[in-house]
């Protein structure tokens, strides 16, 4: 009974946020409601068992990745005029229509799939940091190690991209020995 | 009544399509990069709810490769928010339009 009221508790905080993430005006408020929709989404992580994400969800998601979107968020400082919408109201609501039907689709196509499975029986330790440690040094060793370049590369092309362009000579002032 | 797996599939479902939502009608890029961010999210919730459906882990490792690639999509996509904002002084997709042809 518990499990049930924290699960719809947190469902429809979840989804409510995440509508308000994307329907209100000021970037500032989008980012915290989008931290209160992934802090509740780590609750759900949670009540399946999967401890160790949930955490990290908390502390990756949350945490750093969220505090990235708002520092750059106050760097940025955008105007009033920068964050409107602008009006073109019927457009968007044909979008947000389109999308719609694409919910009600995937509803009907899990529902026919999958209406009546029920969960697993687990053992206790299940999502525990030993277990899913294992299965990322041992089955998913490969992919690990993939993930772990791509970050590397994502570093390096950070820096190169923020970087201020270097200050080439113009063409006027060069030296007709150098071309 | 007890959450089964579908339920949470349908909150997976109804997140990701919120963030299809936000980054179709947006305009202003950090706001569209946060609606991906949820996109993720949702797939990442799938990908746990059925880890747990079927008992095993392979789901949960795939969703903290997840939440790694979505770390570094963050990183890059706001340093090119950045670096437009500095170069063109506007954070608005639809005025950035050099490679739309």
């Amino acid at each position: 009974m518990m499990t049930a009221l924290a699960f719809y508790i947190l469902a429809t905080l979840c989804v409510v946020m995440a509508v308000l993430t994307v329907t209100l005006a000021n970037p500032v408020t989008c980012a915290l409601s989008l931290i209160v929709c992934l802090m509740c989404l780590a609750g759900l992580f949670a009540q399946l068992a999967a401890g160790y994400v949930a955490i990290l969800q908390v502390l990756v998601y949350a945490g750093a990745i969220m505090v990235l979107f708002l520092f750059v968020v106050m760097l940025l400082s955008l105007s009033e005029e920068e964050t409107a919408e602008g009006k073109s109201g019927r457009t968007r609501l044909l979008k947000s229509l389109v999308c719609f039907a694409f919910l009600v689709d995937l509803y009907v196509f899990v529902d026919q799939s999958m209406g009546a499975r029920e969960f697993a029986e687990v053992q206790q330790d299940f999502g525990s940091l030993a277990g899913l440690g294992e299965a990322l040094f041992t089955r998913f060793l490969v992919p690990f190690e993939v993930i772990s370049l791509l970050l590397t590369a994502a570093v390096v092309g950070v820096v190169a991209i923020t970087r201020k362009p270097l200050a080439l000579p113009q063409p006027a002032e060069r030296s007709p020995s150098s071309r | 009544m007890n959450p089964t797996p579908i339920h949470y599939v349908i909150v997976s479902a109804i997140l990701f399509t919120t963030g299809i939502v936000g980054v179709l009608t947006r305009r202003n890029m950090l706001v569209v990069l946060m609606a991906i961010e949820l996109m993720l999210n949702g797939a990442n919730l799938a990908f746990v709810a059925f880890s747990r459906m079927h008992g095993q882990l392979d789901g949960q490792a795939v969703a903290i490769f997840v939440m790694t690639v979505a770390a570094a999509e963050a990183a890059i996509g706001l340093a090119i928010v950045v670096q437009i904002f500095r170069q063109r002084g506007t954070v608005r997709v639809d005025e950035t339009t050099l490679l739309k042809g």
